[in-house]
């Protein structure tokens, strides 16, 4: 991925397991502010549409 | 007429005035058909583009419309346009391409818009072949270096100027304000030698070509022919006459775009039923197909073979299929009656 | 002339094996139609084996050619190749009883991009290669240059031009030019930012045209349906205007090529736009090094990393 130029902080590896609800809620939630900050993935492909 | 080299770019600077002006332009060491945003970017010392110029009237993808749902219904944006257009130093070869696909995207039961409204809107300017390169063989299939056929003006090269053939009234007003000098008998003698003198290296023999083609569907040596073949499309995309299209749309949430992209007839989708059923199943018969599709099938239906004979299939195979050794070995072959 | 000696070498072990019967097929290279050009040649007859040559031209990987074959054949196979075979054989894709691989060190093959650039614009009508010298000629024209300048950047980086695998060895094995050979540019890239990364590929992948020759010339493309021609789910679009899909096509097609792709160039070399693909493959391939210490193609017994549990060493 970082040869693609994809940023590194836009993949993630964690151990969670099934009982540690709350942990899965916030890393989700901190990564999904994380990756908010990174803003749209360059890989995405542009929306379709009148522009 | 004569237009001295260095004057080329204020003809295409005073061209871009009124009209979309495309020309060669090199990148890397290849060139392409370009929109160009000022006269000197155009190059007209090139052999001839990778990619051919029918994209300028048949775009690798082009929007047909656009759609967004809103409140009160459905908004369309049809996405014909309707610029005036140059081609400009274009090869004889590929004028002519544009007369073969004329027939299919101007004809009796189908006339294509999105095609059509920017060919009538598009002049051409030709430059004829000094030197033509060793792969074309565009004498064979009806052209010729300096051809006029399909182009609006032609240039020939007589070193440090241009002679200007105008061929139709297109073509005078694409000169109009230029004021260009007659060109007289020295500069006519020049050309003429020029033309003589330009020899192409390249030919093919059609001879009984397409009565072969026409009894030797069953025959083997389709599968000798075919075998090399990769199954890419590396010759459909570099050919000028070569005209298939996939439509699709493209969505993203309430709007999206109807788009149609150039497709092949070499990719094992093509004839993909939605049964899974596939009438060619293998290479071979796609590669039967698009040799028979551009000299026997196009003949049935329009008269004319679907080749220029640019070369530029030969150049671009990652195998070196080379269609001229194609129509050797069908030549060689015989025929099979069915 | 080393090259009308393998010519030779390979014209008699193919009628040999034609003649004895010990094969139905031999797949090789005979003469192109342009000048460098050489192109893949079927013989099934040891009448026919004059059509088969090497030359500077051979550059296409025939492992492509090779996979799901009903008859017993026999095929000459460089360095790469036989890499390719190798990964084949263990994927299933060829049987290995079925195969005669007529090995070939390779020197390496020539770019006739390197060759265009050179000539900047005039037509090469004909070449000669003596003593690693090359000589171009043109209609008004003679240039020379040293070999080493006009070989394919796969070959002067490959690390393995001399078959792995094989059951005939024509010619004196190349000396290896060791291991881990960084592509030209390489570490400038390395050294580029994500968005630099981005940009450097957005800008070669905005020439792909989506004709696939890459994907049909490369041996390890043989699934029945690939994902850029699934249409439920569309995973990309099949516009090749698309700049930004047709980069996710190649990045795509490296993951799937992970562990198997023996780093030939093949994909590079049959591109028609010279898009530059090597970055990602033979990066591909690094990663599958240093990650899990496997190079694909090297040996028959060892298995795929991605097909094996992995052992943390």
């Amino acid at each position: 991925m970082e040869t693609v130029g994809v940023e590194p902080g836009r993949f993630r590896l964690e151990w969670i397991s099934a009982s540690e609800g709350d942990r899965f809620a916030n890393l989700a939630t901190e990564f999904t502010n994380q990756l908010k900050a990174l803003g749209p993935n360059p890989l995405g492909a542009e929306k379709a549409g009148c522009s | 007429m004569l237009l001295k080299k260095d004057q080329v770019t204020n003809w295409l600077n005073k061209l871009m005035q009124t009209y979309q002006v495309f020309a060669p332009e090199k990148e890397d060491n290849s060139f392409y058909f370009r929109q160009i945003s000022s006269g000197d970017q155009a190059i007209l010392d090139y052999n001839n583009s990778s990619i051919p110029p029918k994209e300028v009237f048949f775009p690798r993808s082009e929007k047909l419309f656009c759609y967004r749902t809103e409140k009160g219904g459905v908004q369309l944006t049809e996405q014909i346009g309707e610029e005036k257009k140059v081609v400009f130093g274009i090869r004889p070869c590929d004028a002519k391409s544009f007369l073969l696909l004329d027939k299919v995207f101007n004809g009796d039961q189908y006339v294509d818009p999105y095609y059509l409204n920017k060919r009538n809107n598009t002049a051409l300017v030709g430059l004829g072949c000094n030197q033509p390169a060793a792969a074309c063989f565009c004498a064979s299939l009806g052209g010729g270096p300096f051809s006029q056929e399909g182009l609006d003006i032609l240039l020939t090269d007589i070193g440090d100027q241009y002679l200007v053939e105008v061929i139709t009234e297109r073509g005078r007003e694409l000169l109009s304000g230029m004021d260009l000098p007659v060109a007289g008998q020295e500069a006519q003698a020049a050309a003429r030698s020029v033309k003589e003198d330009a020899a192409l290296a390249s030919a093919v023999d059609l001879g009984g070509l397409k009565y072969r083609l026409d009894v030797n569907f069953e025959d083997p040596i389709w599968n000798e022919i075919a075998e090399k073949c990769l199954g890419c499309a590396a010759c459909t995309y570099s050919c000028p006459t070569c005209h298939c299209f996939d439509i699709v749309d493209e969505v993203a949430g309430k709007e999206g775009c109807r788009v149609r992209n150039w497709d092949a007839c070499m990719f094992p989708q093509f004839t993909l039923h939605g049964s899974g059923h596939n009438p060619r199943p293998t290479g071979k018969e796609r590669l039967r197909q698009r040799v028979m599709h551009k000299f026997k099938y196009f003949v049935d239906n329009y008269g004319a073979t679907a080749c220029v004979g640019c070369g530029r299939c030969i150049a671009n195979c990652p195998v070196n299929l080379d269609i001229r050794q194609v129509i050797e070995q069908i030549g060689q072959a015989g025929g099979v009656q069915q | 002339m080393f090259l009308k000696m393998l010519t030779r070498a390979i014209q008699e072990t193919a009628q040999r094996l034609l003649q004895d019967k010990e094969v139905d097929l031999v797949v090789g290279f005979a003469e192109g139609s342009l000048p460098l050009r050489n192109t893949p040649c079927f013989i099934r007859q040891p009448e026919d084996v004059q059509s088969l040559v090497w030359g500077y031209g051979c550059e296409n990987n025939l492992a492509v050619f090779l996979r799901r074959r009903p008859e017993k054949l026999a095929v000459v196979a460089k360095g790469c190749d036989s890499r390719a075979i190798v990964e084949l054989i263990k994927q299933n894709q060829i049987d290995r009883e079925k195969l005669v691989i007529i090995g070939v060190p390779c020197q390496g093959m020539i770019d006739r991009n390197k060759v265009n650039r050179l000539l900047a614009g005039r037509e090469l009508l004909s070449a000669q290669v003596n003593d690693g010298q090359v000589q171009l000629k043109g209609k008004d024209f003679l240039e020379t240059a040293p070999l080493e300048q006009l070989l394919h950047n796969s070959c002067l980086t490959c690390t393995h031009p001399n078959p792995a695998l094989y059951d005939i060895l024509l010619g004196e094995p190349v000396p290896e030019k060791g291991i881990g050979l960084e592509l030209s540019n390489e570490a400038d890239y390395d050294a580029k930012s994500p968005a630099e990364k981005q940009a450097y590929l957005q800008n070669e992948l905005s020439r792909c045209v989506r004709c696939y020759a890459c994907r049909q010339s490369c041996p390890m493309c043989f699934c029945e349906e690939c994902f850029v021609d699934c249409s439920a789910p569309e995973w990309l679009s099949k516009s090749s205007l698309n700049v930004k899909d047709n980069v996710f096509f190649q990045t795509v097609r490296a993951y799937h090529l992970a562990g198997r792709c023996v780093d030939c160039g093949a994909c590079d070399r049959a591109c028609p736009m010279g898009i530059d693909l090597r970055t990602l493959t033979h990066r591909m391939a690094k990663d599958v090094q240093e990650v899990f210490g496997y190079t694909a193609g090297v040996s028959l017994e060892e298995k795929p990393p991605l097909a094996a549990p992995i052992s943390l060493t």
